[in-house]
């Protein structure tokens, strides 16, 4: 069950979008995240999400991967349909019952809104798949380190993200193991109200923060054993490079927001 | 009848990766009431998956645990019942604590049980001296113990539920050697008084032939071999096939016999090899 958990996880591969400098996906990303808003048609959102479509198949990731990452959120997605259904009065009424009043336009707006919903998630969720976490935190350390002029500490944020994401797993095993053992002291998750679902959490979580200090602790004490003093005077052993394949990534990021504007501007908005 | 008993389990972890250890191919064995039997293997042989099975944390693919007859997966009072009857100790218990005292903690399986206070309160004392600390301990934060005094009442954590079965996994790892004897000590004990069946995974060859009654030897997820100590323990050059070794003593026995003391027979404990030298030198066992 916890162990279906995908997010911040990276699948090792060979594909275009694997080999692309860490840098270049975190900001055509963003980007992609902008334009998804900046997207007021079917057609431009249309042209987007095809886009996230095709480089999702350029990663070869398997589409079960996905499809596990959007469950969690079914919830998300199917409260924003019912609200904007229901609230969204534009266009031709199709039903009429009391309070509720389903127009075409509604239905228009909440499938826009959902089409946008797993566009973006589509899109972030690929950047962690095909990226290792030491290479995010490294590109967001490089991208970041303009603000070191503001006396920021960007090395000290980034070293944060590192060991974060590098505990992701390990607490998610040590939550397994903690349920484990409670469970054979009978321990029950799955039944009762509210209030005794919560209370049932703290045999879990009073152990997991126990061991998670413990660790923080004995992850410092090893960092300082061997010289850790933070990013000042520190050099990389990897260094990241552009390549051809970088250039060209934005260029096609370019040509897609400028045919996206063209079709907004061609087209009558949806919103 | 066995009080415990797995037939035939057939698990697979993360099916069809590369990653698949701790499966389990066909498990069969039989636990009788109030026998001590200890589970070794080397790492990855199966053995904590077997155990997670035995209290139905885990669902075989195929294959039946049965506990006093009764498919523990054939309802959800049958599982109920045998979580509370397969006492499960996990590796390094002490992580599990989490109440603000000893006795609450220890009074977390009971209370899971449904008993009365009354009956709690008499569980929790008894689960305390069986564990050899004193009363004064229940009013304690767990936190603010030792390594071994935290691993002693986790442990008592679970003998409050008064389980047919007692499943140890390594119970005497990371234990100072002191903490180690009382423990091994404390199951001893704990099988006489009570006459429950115990069960534990351990890696240490002369533990295990001090305290147990039998050996089961898994290797890569079955059964590779299941006897007395002496059985077990006779296979000597068939345990380091398969990364496993004998008793220290028992070594030294084997070096002994090559060089041409023959004294007879093979010591699995100290105990034995006292006796043994005893009588090899001609002076019965006294002293």
């Amino acid at each position: 069950m916890i162990k279906d958990i995908t997010i911040g996880q990276f699948f090792p591969g060979s594909s275009p979008i694997h080999k692309l400098d860490a840098r270049t996906k975190i900001v055509l990303t963003f980007i992609f995240i902008i334009f998804i808003f900046v997207c007021q048609n079917f057609w431009s959102l249309g042209l987007l999400s095809a886009f996230s479509v095709v480089v999702f198949l350029m990663t070869k990731l398997s589409p079960k991967l996905v499809l596990k990452s959007f469950k969690p959120l079914l919830p998300i997605v199917l409260l924003t349909t019912v609200l904007q259904i229901y609230y969204v009065k534009e266009g031709n009424v199709l039903f009429e019952w009391k309070f509720i009043t389903i127009t075409d336009g509604g239905i228009f707006m909440a499938i826009f809104i959902v089409v946008r919903i797993f566009a973006l998630l589509l899109m972030s969720s690929l950047l962690t798949y095909t990226t290792s976490p030491t290479d995010l935190t490294d590109a967001i350390e490089k991208l970041l380190s303009p603000l070191k002029a503001l006396e920021v500490d960007v090395h000290t944020f980034a070293m944060m993200m590192t060991i974060a994401l590098r505990f992701i797993p390990t607490l998610i095993d040590e939550i397994d193991r903690i349920m484990s053992a409670q469970k054979a002291r009978g321990a029950d998750f799955e039944s009762g109200n509210l209030i005794a679902r919560i209370k049932a959490l703290f045999p879990i979580f009073i152990p997991l923060f126990i061991s998670a200090f413990k660790r923080a602790i004995e992850l410092t004490d090893a960092m300082s054993c061997r010289c850790y003093t933070g990013g000042e005077g520190r050099t990389r052993l990897r260094q990241m490079k552009m390549t051809y394949r970088d250039a060209f990534a934005f260029v096609i990021m370019a040509v897609v927001c400028s045919v996206i504007i063209f079709l907004n501007i061609y087209f009558k908005n949806v919103i | 009848m066995s009080v415990l008993s797995v037939d035939n389990l057939i698990y697979g972890y993360s099916k069809g990766t590369p990653f698949e250890t701790g499966a389990l191919r066909g498990v069969s064995l039989d636990f009788e009431q109030g026998e001590i039997v200890a589970l070794i293997g080397h790492t990855g042989s199966g053995k904590s998956t077997l155990l997670q099975h035995l209290n139905g944390l885990l669902k075989a693919d195929s294959g039946k645990v049965l506990l006093e007859g009764v498919d523990i997966h054939s309802s959800k009072e049958a599982l109920r019942k045998c979580r509370f009857n397969v006492g499960l100790c996990f590796q390094y218990p002490e992580q599990q604590l989490f109440e603000s005292t000893v006795y609450k903690d220890i009074a977390f399986g009971p209370k899971n049980m449904g008993l009365s206070e009354e009956e709690i309160k008499s569980r929790v004392y008894s689960a305390i001296s069986y564990v050899g600390l004193s009363e004064e301990y229940l009013q304690k934060s767990p936190f603010d113990l030792s390594g071994g005094e935290k691993r002693r009442v986790a442990i008592a954590g679970v003998i409050a539920m008064e389980p047919k079965v007692l499943i140890l996994d390594e119970p005497t790892a990371g234990l100072d050697p002191m903490g180690k004897n009382a423990l091994l000590k404390l199951i001893k004990d704990y099988n006489h008084s009570t006459g429950s069946t115990v069960i534990f995974v351990s890696h240490n060859m002369d533990d295990v032939a001090s305290v147990a009654d039998r050996v089961v030897v898994m290797n890569k997820g079955q059964v590779a071999i299941s006897g007395t100590v002496e059985q077990v323990y006779s296979k000597g050059e068939f345990l380091a096939e398969l990364g496993l070794d004998v008793p220290e003593i028992t070594n030294i026995f084997l070096e002994l016999k090559k060089n041409g003391f023959d004294l007879g027979e093979t010591a699995y404990t100290v105990e034995n090899a006292k006796n043994a030298i005893l009588r090899f030198l001609g002076k019965g066992e006294e002293i």
